[in-house]
């Protein structure tokens, strides 16, 4: 996982409060980096008088759950996340996200195997 | 789902361990999700998060946990913490959580990441916020209840948040 991942190396548009990258050269059976990058304020009651924070980041390949997040406003502003997947063919990823006052946001990439 | 009814379970099992605290219960209304573990995210030492989620008190380093966060960070809002586990992602034997502690946080759990077989390895990477000097440990559980933890990180903050926490309370009606 890149510690240096900044949020210049994004190419994807943004959605519904994410970015979200999938690599596009991708062989079969390699385990890739997703990273995406959610626009919340992730603030605590006694940051903002009422706590806002994304409580759960759900990743989906193809309709299955892959993994999930999670979250807490110990988090940072503005969540960068990244995890890995093993691409193994063609398929849509799915990357939806849900607040403490009910908001959601998502966004989908296509991975494409050579 | 069988994750879900555990983390449901688990949940439940520790709330009526711990009791419902008032931040307990303030987080659970918050959070308005049942599988969202709200007895562990609302635990305020380390001990009693780590009972919460992985029902242990202590847990010794293993050098499977690959921790990777800065020693001093300028921004205490962003701190990167990097980790990665050596273990298979076989679809009998695999790590099904990764938990990110920071041991002196208002609430020292910052965020649980689950993964599975397909993922291909265990390991993610986020950003959580450290309010003082602190240091930032990562458990981890396999799907066959294995534990995993990490060696403390020490973390360094230039400008605790700390004093920003006292203003915030002064401010309230």
């Amino acid at each position: 996982m890149s510690l240096l991942a900044t949020t210049s190396s994004f190419i994807g548009r943004r959605e519904q409060g994410i970015l979200l990258e999938v690599p596009q050269r991708v062989r079969a059976g390699e385990i890739v980096e997703v990273r995406t990058l959610l626009f919340h304020t992730m603030e605590t009651a006694q940051e903002a008088g009422k706590a806002s924070f994304i409580t759960q980041v759900t990743v989906e390949l193809d309709g299955k759950p892959l993994c999930s997040f999670d979250c807490s406003a110990m988090m940072s502003p503005n969540p960068y996340l990244a995890f890995p997947v093993r691409v193994e063919k063609n398929g849509m990823l799915r990357l939806r996200w849900v607040d403490n006052s009910g908001q959601t946001g998502s966004a989908e990439r296509p991975v494409t195997v050579q | 789902m069988q994750r879900r009814e555990f983390l449901r379970l688990s949940a439940m099992a520790s709330s009526l361990a711990v009791g419902a605290t008032l931040v307990g219960t303030r987080i659970a209304q918050a959070a308005q999700l049942d599988t969202w573990p709200a007895a562990a995210f609302a635990a305020e030492s380390l001990e009693a998060a780590l009972q919460a989620t992985v029902a242990k008190d202590q847990l010794p380093p293993s050098p499977k946990l690959r921790l990777r966060v800065p020693t001093t960070v300028e921004d205490p809002l962003s701190v990167p913490v990097s980790v990665a586990v050596d273990h298979p992602m076989h679809s009998d034997d695999y790590i099904e959580a990764l938990y990110v502690f920071v041991d002196h946080n208002p609430t020292p759990l910052a965020a649980i990441f689950h993964c599975s077989p397909a993922n291909g390895r265990a390991a993610c990477y986020l950003r959580v916020k450290v309010f003082q000097d602190s240091a930032v440990r990562v458990v981890a559980r396999s799907n066959r209840g294995q534990l995993f933890a990490s060696a403390p990180a020490p973390v360094r903050v230039g400008l605790p948040l700390a004093p920003l926490l006292k203003k915030s309370t002064e401010k309230k009606p």
